[in-house]
């Protein structure tokens, strides 16, 4: 991984095995996957504090004889807790400041016990102006593999992670 | 399921575009605080004041969905839907899409203003899928740009 930027010559870069790791300080390349966000099994404590915090007391999350009134095994987590946990994985990547922009659609509800982990992948780099902006596809999957989220989001690298060679 | 049981009726296109009062909200430390506790969050930098500065940071910064919350607890959906003709009922309603442009984080301290629009009504499904797109345009006190959120409400007009 000598060819990291600095050399300024045309050294090659190895290639991407897809799934690769971001490492830090070196280039982040399409391909490459941030450090996935492993969340514990989902408890009713966990949405008993986010409805507090967030001020989204709906009962579909709360209680569970009114979720599975509506036809849910039990209760279901909050879409933007979901998201947030997403939104976490990308700030421990990068400094909030570089994000841009972050976007999710919700696929599937997240039920108690499940185990979510937040995954992100560099699909494309681009840029502009001066700027090398990553875009990032991004999943929020259960044990099981079950995807909850699709998302995207749009992050300015840090001039220290962008390869020499363009 | 609903009281009525009558078929929801297409919600009307001609509310795209249609301006809602605009509503402010302080963004507060202690609420970051345990908004960062809820989510799990474990860098210092959204908890305290002092990590927050020696990061370059003007304040603590709410994370990033936060603002998104402070608007639903000033103006929560289901309300500004009803006031638009959207009638959710009992679990009709769900919460489809959810998008944000960041220009900058939101930091403690600040007053923020929400200036929401109907962006977009359409529908998939032959109808039965019912989509609403919401717009909030978020300022803080200097009338400096913070973000916009896009809120992506579904309608099951068959539930």
């Amino acid at each position: 991984m000598s060819a990291a930027a600095g050399s300024g010559a045309s050294a090659p870069v190895p290639p991407v095995v897809p799934g690769m790791p971001v490492v830090p300080g070196m280039p982040v390349m399409p391909g490459m996957t941030i450090p996935t966000l492993h969340l514990p099994p989902l408890d009713l404590a966990t949405l008993a504090r986010y409805a507090e915090a967030s001020g989204d007391h709906a009962p579909v999350h709360l209680d569970a004889g009114y979720a599975r009134a509506l036809g849910f095994p039990g209760v279901i987590a909050h879409g933007l807790l979901v998201m947030a946990w997403l939104g976490r994985a990308l700030t421990g990547w990068q400094d909030q400041r570089s994000l841009r922009a972050f976007s999710c659609r919700f696929v599937a509800v997240t039920l108690l016990d499940e185990a979510l982990s937040c995954i992100g992948t560099v699909r494309a780099l681009r840029d502009v102006g001066a700027e090398r902006l990553a875009e990032l596809d991004l999943r929020v999957c259960d044990q099981r593999g079950e995807v909850k989220i699709r998302g995207s989001a749009t992050l300015v690298l840090d001039p220290k992670q962008v390869s020499a060679c363009a | 399921m609903t009281a009525g049981g009558a078929v929801q009726a297409a919600i009307d296109r001609s509310i795209i575009g249609r301006a809602l009062p605009t509503v402010s909200a302080t963004v507060e430390l202690a609420a970051l605080q345990q908004f960062a506790r809820a989510i799990g969050e474990t860098d210092a930098l959204y908890f305290d004041p002092e990590v927050a500065r020696s990061r370059g940071y003007r304040a603590v910064p709410a994370p990033p969905t936060y603002i998104v919350c402070l608007k639903h607890a000033v103006c929560p959906p289901e309300g500004l839907l009803a006031t638009l003709g959207v009638e959710g009922g009992s679990g009709k309603l769900l919460h489809a899409e959810q998008s944000f442009e960041f220009q900058q984080p939101a930091c403690a301290g600040d007053r923020l203003s929400f200036a929401e629009r109907v962006a977009d009504v359409y529908e998939r499904k032959a109808g039965l899928l019912q989509f609403i797109v919401l717009e909030t345009t978020v300022r803080n006190q200097d009338a400096r740009h913070v973000a916009v959120i896009r809120h992506t409400e579904v309608l099951r007009t068959d539930a």
